[in-house]
Protein backbone atom coordinates (compact mmCIF):
# COMPACT_ATOMS: atom_id res chain seq x y z
CA UNK A 1 0.00 0.00 0.00
CA UNK A 2 1.40 3.45 -1.44
CA UNK A 3 2.16 5.88 2.00
CA UNK A 4 -0.24 8.12 0.69
CA UNK A 5 -2.88 5.28 0.76
CA UNK A 6 -1.78 4.64 4.16
CA UNK A 7 -2.30 8.32 5.57
CA UNK A 8 -5.62 8.46 3.78
CA UNK A 9 -7.44 5.40 5.17
CA UNK A 10 -5.75 6.65 9.24
CA UNK A 11 -6.63 10.28 8.31
CA UNK A 12 -10.60 8.72 7.53
CA UNK A 13 -10.73 6.53 10.00
CA UNK A 14 -9.72 8.63 12.62
CA UNK A 15 -12.24 11.17 10.50
CA UNK A 16 -14.84 8.60 11.23
CA UNK A 17 -13.85 7.57 14.76
CA UNK A 18 -13.06 4.15 14.16
CA UNK A 19 -9.04 4.35 14.43
CA UNK A 20 -7.82 1.35 16.40
CA UNK A 21 -4.60 2.14 18.38
CA UNK A 22 -1.73 -0.43 17.86
CA UNK A 23 -0.55 -2.39 20.56
CA UNK A 24 2.63 -0.09 20.75
CA UNK A 25 0.42 3.21 20.44
CA UNK A 26 -2.02 1.99 23.77
CA UNK A 27 0.38 2.93 27.02
CA UNK A 28 0.46 6.48 24.58
CA UNK A 29 -4.09 6.60 23.92
CA UNK A 30 -3.87 5.16 28.11
CA UNK A 31 -1.82 8.32 28.96
CA UNK A 32 -3.86 10.71 26.58
CA UNK A 33 -6.96 9.26 28.02
CA UNK A 34 -6.24 9.54 32.05
CA UNK A 35 -4.42 13.13 31.78
CA UNK A 36 -7.83 13.90 30.21
CA UNK A 37 -9.58 12.28 33.55
CA UNK A 38 -7.21 14.50 35.52
CA UNK A 39 -8.07 17.64 33.70
CA UNK A 40 -11.39 16.74 33.77
CA UNK A 41 -11.18 16.30 37.76
CA UNK A 42 -8.88 19.61 38.14
CA UNK A 43 -11.65 21.83 37.19
CA UNK A 44 -14.31 19.84 38.53
CA UNK A 45 -12.55 20.63 42.01
CA UNK A 46 -12.25 24.33 41.12
CA UNK A 47 -15.94 25.09 39.98
CA UNK A 48 -18.29 22.48 41.01
CA UNK A 49 -18.91 24.54 44.69
CA UNK A 50 -19.15 27.60 42.71
CA UNK A 51 -21.48 26.88 39.67
CA UNK A 52 -23.72 24.26 41.91
CA UNK A 53 -24.26 27.26 44.31
CA UNK A 54 -25.14 29.37 41.53
CA UNK A 55 -27.86 26.74 40.26
CA UNK A 56 -29.35 26.77 43.97
CA UNK A 57 -29.90 30.43 43.80
CA UNK A 58 -31.15 30.15 40.11
CA UNK A 59 -33.50 26.91 41.15
CA UNK A 60 -34.36 28.07 44.38
CA UNK A 61 -34.04 24.04 45.17
CA UNK A 62 -30.64 22.75 46.46
CA UNK A 63 -31.28 18.70 45.57
CA UNK A 64 -33.05 20.07 42.15
CA UNK A 65 -29.71 21.77 41.78
CA UNK A 66 -27.07 18.90 42.30
CA UNK A 67 -29.22 17.37 39.43
CA UNK A 68 -28.43 20.31 37.47
CA UNK A 69 -24.74 20.70 37.72
CA UNK A 70 -24.34 16.85 37.71
CA UNK A 71 -26.31 16.92 34.20
CA UNK A 72 -24.36 20.07 33.11
CA UNK A 73 -20.67 18.38 33.73
CA UNK A 74 -21.62 14.87 32.35
CA UNK A 75 -22.70 17.16 29.22
CA UNK A 76 -19.30 18.90 29.57
CA UNK A 77 -17.24 15.74 29.80
CA UNK A 78 -18.81 14.42 26.95
CA UNK A 79 -18.13 17.45 24.90
CA UNK A 80 -14.77 17.73 26.56
CA UNK A 81 -12.74 17.46 22.79
CA UNK A 82 -15.17 20.49 21.49
CA UNK A 83 -13.50 22.39 24.38
CA UNK A 84 -11.32 24.31 21.79
CA UNK A 85 -9.98 27.04 24.17
CA UNK A 86 -9.25 25.73 27.72
CA UNK A 87 -8.98 29.03 28.81
CA UNK A 88 -12.76 29.85 28.14
CA UNK A 89 -13.90 27.13 30.04
CA UNK A 90 -15.62 29.06 32.82
CA UNK A 91 -17.57 30.51 29.73
CA UNK A 92 -18.35 27.56 28.25
CA UNK A 93 -19.28 25.50 30.66
CA UNK A 94 -21.14 28.45 32.80
CA UNK A 95 -23.61 28.51 29.18
CA UNK A 96 -23.96 24.57 30.21
CA UNK A 97 -25.22 25.25 33.72
CA UNK A 98 -27.45 28.01 32.06
CA UNK A 99 -29.03 26.09 29.75
CA UNK A 100 -29.42 23.07 31.91
CA UNK A 101 -31.11 25.28 34.43
CA UNK A 102 -33.55 26.40 31.85
CA UNK A 103 -34.85 23.40 30.91
CA UNK A 104 -35.12 21.99 34.39
CA UNK A 105 -36.88 25.21 34.88
CA UNK A 106 -39.19 24.95 32.33
CA UNK A 107 -39.86 21.02 33.74
CA UNK A 108 -40.50 22.32 36.98
CA UNK A 109 -42.82 25.00 35.84
CA UNK A 110 -45.04 22.49 34.32
CA UNK A 111 -45.44 20.26 37.13
CA UNK A 112 -45.81 23.64 39.57
CA UNK A 113 -48.93 24.54 37.73
CA UNK A 114 -50.35 21.03 38.17
CA UNK A 115 -49.85 21.03 41.85
CA UNK A 116 -50.36 24.80 42.45
CA UNK A 117 -53.81 24.07 44.43
CA UNK A 118 -51.59 22.49 46.83
CA UNK A 119 -49.91 25.15 47.53
CA UNK A 120 -52.65 27.74 48.57
CA UNK A 121 -52.19 28.99 52.09
CA UNK A 122 -47.98 27.78 51.98
CA UNK A 123 -47.22 31.65 53.07
CA UNK A 124 -47.14 31.98 56.67
CA UNK A 125 -48.89 34.83 58.03
CA UNK A 126 -46.15 37.15 59.68
CA UNK A 127 -46.03 40.43 59.33
CA UNK A 128 -42.99 42.30 57.23
CA UNK A 129 -41.80 43.90 60.48
CA UNK A 130 -41.24 40.01 62.20
CA UNK A 131 -39.52 38.50 58.80
CA UNK A 132 -35.61 39.02 58.48
CA UNK A 133 -35.61 41.54 55.45
CA UNK A 134 -33.19 38.32 53.50
CA UNK A 135 -36.33 36.05 53.57
CA UNK A 136 -38.52 38.79 52.13
CA UNK A 137 -35.68 39.63 49.29
CA UNK A 138 -35.53 35.69 49.03
CA UNK A 139 -39.00 35.25 48.71
CA UNK A 140 -39.69 37.73 46.54
CA UNK A 141 -36.64 36.44 44.00
CA UNK A 142 -37.96 33.40 43.90
CA UNK A 143 -41.35 34.45 42.75
CA UNK A 144 -39.29 36.36 39.66
CA UNK A 145 -38.89 34.62 35.93
CA UNK A 146 -36.30 32.17 35.20
CA UNK A 147 -34.60 34.52 33.37
CA UNK A 148 -35.13 36.80 35.89
CA UNK A 149 -33.45 34.83 38.38
CA UNK A 150 -30.81 33.71 36.19
CA UNK A 151 -29.48 37.21 35.21
CA UNK A 152 -29.76 38.12 38.52
CA UNK A 153 -27.63 35.44 39.97
CA UNK A 154 -25.15 35.96 37.33
CA UNK A 155 -24.67 39.03 38.45
CA UNK A 156 -24.84 39.32 42.18
CA UNK A 157 -23.90 35.52 42.79
CA UNK A 158 -21.14 35.13 40.16
CA UNK A 159 -20.12 39.20 40.45
CA UNK A 160 -20.13 38.96 36.22
CA UNK A 161 -20.11 42.36 34.28
CA UNK A 162 -22.22 43.03 32.07
CA UNK A 163 -20.30 41.77 29.05
CA UNK A 164 -19.50 38.47 30.68
CA UNK A 165 -23.19 38.06 31.60
CA UNK A 166 -23.84 38.37 27.73
CA UNK A 167 -21.32 36.13 26.64
CA UNK A 168 -22.82 33.29 28.95
CA UNK A 169 -26.24 33.97 28.64
CA UNK A 170 -25.91 34.30 24.65
CA UNK A 171 -27.39 38.17 24.34
CA UNK A 172 -25.60 41.38 23.50
CA UNK A 173 -23.90 43.72 26.23
CA UNK A 174 -26.77 46.07 25.57
CA UNK A 175 -29.53 43.66 25.78
CA UNK A 176 -27.85 42.03 28.39
CA UNK A 177 -27.60 45.25 30.19
CA UNK A 178 -31.81 46.22 29.62
CA UNK A 179 -32.60 42.70 30.90
CA UNK A 180 -30.70 43.09 33.71
CA UNK A 181 -32.05 46.57 34.66
CA UNK A 182 -35.63 45.18 34.08
CA UNK A 183 -35.18 41.91 36.42
CA UNK A 184 -34.40 44.46 39.06
CA UNK A 185 -37.14 46.66 38.69
CA UNK A 186 -39.28 43.50 38.54
CA UNK A 187 -37.85 42.45 41.95
CA UNK A 188 -38.50 45.84 43.12
CA UNK A 189 -42.12 45.73 42.39
CA UNK A 190 -42.32 42.49 43.61
CA UNK A 191 -41.45 43.85 46.98
CA UNK A 192 -43.69 46.65 46.66
CA UNK A 193 -46.62 44.53 46.41
CA UNK A 194 -45.34 42.25 49.55
CA UNK A 195 -45.43 45.23 51.69
CA UNK A 196 -48.41 46.53 50.32
CA UNK A 197 -50.49 43.28 50.88
CA UNK A 198 -49.04 42.84 54.15
CA UNK A 199 -49.79 46.48 55.40
CA UNK A 200 -53.46 45.47 54.11
CA UNK A 201 -53.26 42.34 56.24
CA UNK B 1 -32.17 58.88 37.93
CA UNK B 2 -31.87 61.26 40.67
CA UNK B 3 -29.91 60.89 43.90
CA UNK B 4 -32.43 59.19 45.85
CA UNK B 5 -33.06 57.04 43.18
CA UNK B 6 -29.80 55.89 42.84
CA UNK B 7 -29.54 55.69 46.90
CA UNK B 8 -32.47 53.22 46.42
CA UNK B 9 -31.23 51.11 43.44
CA UNK B 10 -27.70 50.68 45.51
CA UNK B 11 -29.94 49.75 48.57
CA UNK B 12 -31.50 46.91 46.64
CA UNK B 13 -28.79 46.06 44.97
CA UNK B 14 -26.85 45.52 47.82
CA UNK B 15 -29.85 43.48 49.93
CA UNK B 16 -30.57 41.70 46.77
CA UNK B 17 -26.74 40.36 46.83
CA UNK B 18 -26.67 39.66 50.74
CA UNK B 19 -29.79 37.58 50.35
CA UNK B 20 -28.37 35.75 47.40
CA UNK B 21 -24.59 34.60 49.16
CA UNK B 22 -26.57 33.56 52.11
CA UNK B 23 -29.16 31.45 50.23
CA UNK B 24 -25.93 30.74 47.97
CA UNK B 25 -23.61 29.50 51.35
CA UNK B 26 -26.30 27.33 52.62
CA UNK B 27 -26.28 24.71 49.50
CA UNK B 28 -24.29 22.93 50.47
CA UNK B 29 -23.06 20.54 47.49
CA UNK B 30 -22.84 16.95 49.54
CA UNK B 31 -21.55 13.94 48.06
CA UNK B 32 -21.75 15.90 44.75
CA UNK B 33 -17.96 16.28 44.37
CA UNK B 34 -17.41 12.56 44.23
CA UNK B 35 -20.64 12.19 42.06
CA UNK B 36 -19.13 14.43 39.54
CA UNK B 37 -15.54 13.34 39.74
CA UNK B 38 -16.88 9.85 39.31
CA UNK B 39 -18.31 10.89 35.76
CA UNK B 40 -15.14 9.98 34.11
CA UNK B 41 -15.43 6.32 35.10
CA UNK B 42 -19.08 6.19 33.85
CA UNK B 43 -19.44 8.17 30.81
CA UNK B 44 -18.13 7.84 27.78
CA UNK B 45 -16.46 11.40 26.34
CA UNK B 46 -18.33 11.95 22.16
CA UNK B 47 -15.66 11.07 19.97
CA UNK B 48 -14.30 14.07 18.36
CA UNK B 49 -16.48 15.23 15.01
CA UNK B 50 -14.74 15.28 12.28
CA UNK B 51 -16.06 18.12 11.36
CA UNK B 52 -14.42 19.80 14.49
CA UNK B 53 -11.11 22.15 13.84
CA UNK B 54 -11.06 21.27 10.54
CA UNK B 55 -9.59 24.39 8.17
CA UNK B 56 -10.54 25.27 4.83
CA UNK B 57 -7.51 24.55 3.12
CA UNK B 58 -6.05 21.26 3.16
CA UNK B 59 -9.41 19.51 5.03
CA UNK B 60 -11.76 20.75 2.53
CA UNK B 61 -9.14 18.80 -0.06
CA UNK B 62 -9.29 15.77 2.55
CA UNK B 63 -12.77 15.67 2.09
CA UNK B 64 -13.26 16.21 -1.77
CA UNK B 65 -10.37 14.09 -2.71
CA UNK B 66 -11.36 11.69 -5.24
CA UNK B 67 -14.77 12.12 -6.97
CA UNK B 68 -17.59 14.28 -6.08
CA UNK B 69 -19.81 11.05 -6.84
CA UNK B 70 -19.12 7.84 -4.94
CA UNK B 71 -20.83 4.29 -5.70
CA UNK B 72 -22.16 1.84 -3.37
CA UNK B 73 -25.57 0.46 -1.80
CA UNK B 74 -26.13 2.59 0.97
CA UNK B 75 -29.64 3.32 1.57
CA UNK B 76 -31.70 6.57 2.68
CA UNK B 77 -35.09 6.37 2.61
CA UNK B 78 -38.15 8.75 3.06
CA UNK B 79 -39.55 6.10 5.51
CA UNK B 80 -36.29 5.89 7.50
CA UNK B 81 -36.17 9.98 7.50
CA UNK B 82 -40.07 9.66 8.69
CA UNK B 83 -39.40 7.32 11.10
CA UNK B 84 -36.63 8.99 12.71
CA UNK B 85 -39.15 12.23 13.04
CA UNK B 86 -42.04 9.70 14.65
CA UNK B 87 -39.61 7.91 16.97
CA UNK B 88 -38.58 11.28 18.34
CA UNK B 89 -42.27 12.50 18.22
CA UNK B 90 -43.10 10.02 20.04
CA UNK B 91 -40.34 8.85 22.32
CA UNK B 92 -39.90 5.23 20.67
CA UNK B 93 -37.14 2.86 20.32
CA UNK B 94 -34.81 4.38 17.07
CA UNK B 95 -34.94 1.06 14.58
CA UNK B 96 -33.40 2.19 12.01
CA UNK B 97 -30.55 0.67 10.47
CA UNK B 98 -29.10 3.61 9.06
CA UNK B 99 -28.40 4.55 12.89
CA UNK B 100 -25.53 2.45 14.55
CA UNK B 101 -26.08 1.54 18.52
CA UNK B 102 -26.33 4.96 20.14
CA UNK B 103 -24.41 4.20 22.73
CA UNK B 104 -24.55 7.69 25.11
CA UNK B 105 -26.65 10.35 22.85
CA UNK B 106 -30.24 11.26 23.28
CA UNK B 107 -32.23 8.12 24.72
CA UNK B 108 -35.83 8.42 23.87
CA UNK B 109 -36.64 8.62 27.41
CA UNK B 110 -34.74 11.34 27.56
CA UNK B 111 -36.37 13.42 25.02
CA UNK B 112 -39.90 12.80 25.81
CA UNK B 113 -38.70 13.79 29.51
CA UNK B 114 -36.91 16.94 28.72
CA UNK B 115 -38.09 20.52 27.24
CA UNK B 116 -37.77 19.80 23.47
CA UNK B 117 -39.35 22.55 21.10
CA UNK B 118 -40.67 21.70 17.97
CA UNK B 119 -39.77 24.45 15.19
CA UNK B 120 -40.96 24.96 11.81
CA UNK B 121 -39.84 27.43 8.91
CA UNK B 122 -38.43 27.71 5.41
CA UNK B 123 -35.18 28.54 3.61
CA UNK B 124 -33.92 29.39 0.10
CA UNK B 125 -30.45 28.35 -1.04
CA UNK B 126 -28.25 28.32 -4.07
CA UNK B 127 -25.35 26.52 -5.27
CA UNK B 128 -22.24 28.09 -4.15
CA UNK B 129 -20.59 27.87 -7.43
CA UNK B 130 -17.22 28.48 -6.67
CA UNK B 131 -16.81 25.99 -3.96
CA UNK B 132 -19.44 23.46 -4.59
CA UNK B 133 -21.56 23.63 -1.31
CA UNK B 134 -24.91 25.07 -0.81
CA UNK B 135 -25.52 28.61 0.74
CA UNK B 136 -28.44 30.50 1.63
CA UNK B 137 -30.23 31.73 4.85
CA UNK B 138 -32.93 30.29 7.12
CA UNK B 139 -35.93 31.28 8.76
CA UNK B 140 -37.35 29.25 11.93
CA UNK B 141 -40.16 29.91 14.31
CA UNK B 142 -37.38 30.06 16.48
CA UNK B 143 -34.77 32.14 15.90
CA UNK B 144 -32.03 29.98 17.83
CA UNK B 145 -32.15 27.94 14.73
CA UNK B 146 -32.46 30.76 12.51
CA UNK B 147 -29.24 32.28 10.48
CA UNK B 148 -27.32 31.75 7.43
CA UNK B 149 -26.13 28.00 6.27
CA UNK B 150 -23.43 26.21 4.42
CA UNK B 151 -23.58 22.98 3.45
CA UNK B 152 -21.27 20.76 1.86
CA UNK B 153 -22.58 17.74 0.60
CA UNK B 154 -21.48 14.41 -1.81
CA UNK B 155 -24.10 11.90 -3.71
CA UNK B 156 -24.48 8.60 -4.74
CA UNK B 157 -22.82 7.91 -8.65
CA UNK B 158 -26.40 6.93 -9.37
CA UNK B 159 -29.95 6.92 -8.45
CA UNK B 160 -32.02 3.73 -6.79
CA UNK B 161 -34.60 1.80 -8.02
CA UNK B 162 -37.44 4.68 -6.70
CA UNK B 163 -35.24 7.21 -8.66
CA UNK B 164 -33.88 9.09 -5.86
CA UNK B 165 -30.17 10.23 -5.38
CA UNK B 166 -28.91 9.51 -2.24
CA UNK B 167 -26.71 12.75 -0.87
CA UNK B 168 -25.09 13.38 2.57
CA UNK B 169 -22.66 16.09 3.76
CA UNK B 170 -21.94 19.10 6.93
CA UNK B 171 -24.15 21.34 7.32
CA UNK B 172 -23.46 24.62 9.43
CA UNK B 173 -26.37 26.94 10.88
CA UNK B 174 -24.94 30.38 12.24
CA UNK B 175 -26.64 33.21 13.91
CA UNK B 176 -25.43 36.16 16.11
CA UNK B 177 -25.74 34.27 19.54
CA UNK B 178 -23.95 30.46 18.09
CA UNK B 179 -23.48 28.28 15.66
CA UNK B 180 -25.06 24.70 14.63
CA UNK B 181 -23.07 22.23 13.10
CA UNK B 182 -23.82 18.77 12.07
CA UNK B 183 -24.02 16.30 9.28
CA UNK B 184 -27.46 15.38 7.30
CA UNK B 185 -28.55 12.56 4.90
CA UNK B 186 -31.12 12.13 2.06
CA UNK B 187 -32.03 12.14 -1.06
CA UNK B 188 -32.79 13.72 -4.27
CA UNK B 189 -35.92 13.16 -5.33
CA UNK B 190 -36.57 12.44 -9.12
CA UNK B 191 -37.93 16.14 -10.00
CA UNK B 192 -34.94 17.86 -8.01
CA UNK B 193 -36.71 18.20 -4.87
CA UNK B 194 -34.51 17.44 -1.78
CA UNK B 195 -35.60 15.24 1.36
CA UNK B 196 -32.96 14.91 4.12
CA UNK B 197 -32.22 15.28 8.04
CA UNK B 198 -29.77 16.79 9.52
CA UNK B 199 -28.93 16.12 13.17
CA UNK B 200 -26.18 18.94 14.79
CA UNK B 201 -24.54 20.22 17.70
CA UNK B 202 -25.13 23.85 19.12
CA UNK B 203 -22.19 25.77 20.03
CA UNK B 204 -21.60 29.28 21.82
CA UNK B 205 -24.76 30.23 23.50
CA UNK B 206 -26.31 26.94 22.50
CA UNK B 207 -23.95 24.80 24.12
CA UNK B 208 -25.53 21.79 25.55
CA UNK B 209 -28.28 21.90 22.85
CA UNK B 210 -28.98 19.69 19.75
CA UNK B 211 -30.98 19.97 16.76
CA UNK B 212 -32.75 17.86 14.45
CA UNK B 213 -33.99 19.05 11.02
CA UNK B 214 -35.55 18.03 8.36
CA UNK B 215 -35.31 19.36 4.85
CA UNK B 216 -38.19 19.58 1.77
CA UNK B 217 -37.99 20.91 -1.35
CA UNK B 218 -36.41 22.67 -4.25
CA UNK B 219 -33.37 24.72 -2.79
CA UNK B 220 -34.78 28.12 -3.62
CA UNK B 221 -37.82 27.45 -1.45
CA UNK B 222 -37.37 24.58 1.04
CA UNK B 223 -39.64 23.71 3.77
CA UNK B 224 -38.06 22.97 6.79
CA UNK B 225 -39.22 21.13 10.42
CA UNK B 226 -37.01 20.67 13.20
CA UNK B 227 -36.54 19.66 16.92
CA UNK B 228 -34.46 21.45 19.78
CA UNK B 229 -33.33 19.49 22.57
CA UNK B 230 -30.86 19.50 25.38
CA UNK B 231 -28.41 16.86 25.49
CA UNK B 232 -26.27 15.51 22.37
CA UNK B 233 -26.50 13.86 19.07
CA UNK B 234 -25.80 10.24 19.13
CA UNK B 235 -22.03 9.26 18.59
CA UNK B 236 -22.98 7.80 14.78
CA UNK B 237 -25.83 9.53 12.94
CA UNK B 238 -25.30 8.54 9.76
CA UNK B 239 -23.92 4.82 8.56
CA UNK B 240 -24.60 2.84 5.29
CA UNK B 241 -25.81 -0.34 4.84
CA UNK B 242 -22.36 -1.87 4.05
CA UNK B 243 -20.43 0.37 6.77
CA UNK B 244 -19.90 4.36 7.57
CA UNK B 245 -20.53 6.79 4.49
CA UNK B 246 -17.53 8.18 3.08
CA UNK B 247 -16.83 11.40 5.26
CA UNK B 248 -18.88 14.33 3.93
CA UNK B 249 -17.04 17.12 3.02
CA UNK B 250 -15.66 19.59 5.15
CA UNK B 251 -17.05 23.00 6.06
CA UNK B 252 -14.86 25.73 5.11
CA UNK B 253 -13.96 27.69 8.20
CA UNK B 254 -16.74 29.83 9.76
Amino acid sequence: MEIGEVLTRQRRERDLGLAVHDAEDAPAADSASAARRDAFRRLVDLHLDRYYRLAAVILGDAVVAQDAVHDAFVQAWRKWDSLREPARFEAWFGRIVVNTCRNLQQRERRRVARDISECTGLRAPDSLSTVPDQLVIREAFRRLKPEDRTILALRYYLDLKVDDIAVVMGLRSRAAASRLHRALERLRLVLEEDATKDAVA
Amino acid sequence: MNEHDDMNQHHLEARLRSAIHTEADEADPGALHERVRSIPDTVEPQPQRWWHGLSSGASRGAGLDGARVKGGTTMFSAVRVAAVVAALALGTTFAINTISEPTGGPTPGAVADAEWLGVTGSGRFQIDTRNGGVFGRQAMSDDRVSGDVYTTWEAESGANEEGDWTMWGATRITNEQGTWEGEYAGFIEPDGQRNAMGWFEGSGAYEGLSYLQHMHGYLGDVTLTGLVYPGSIPPTVVRGMDGPLKPAPPLPEG
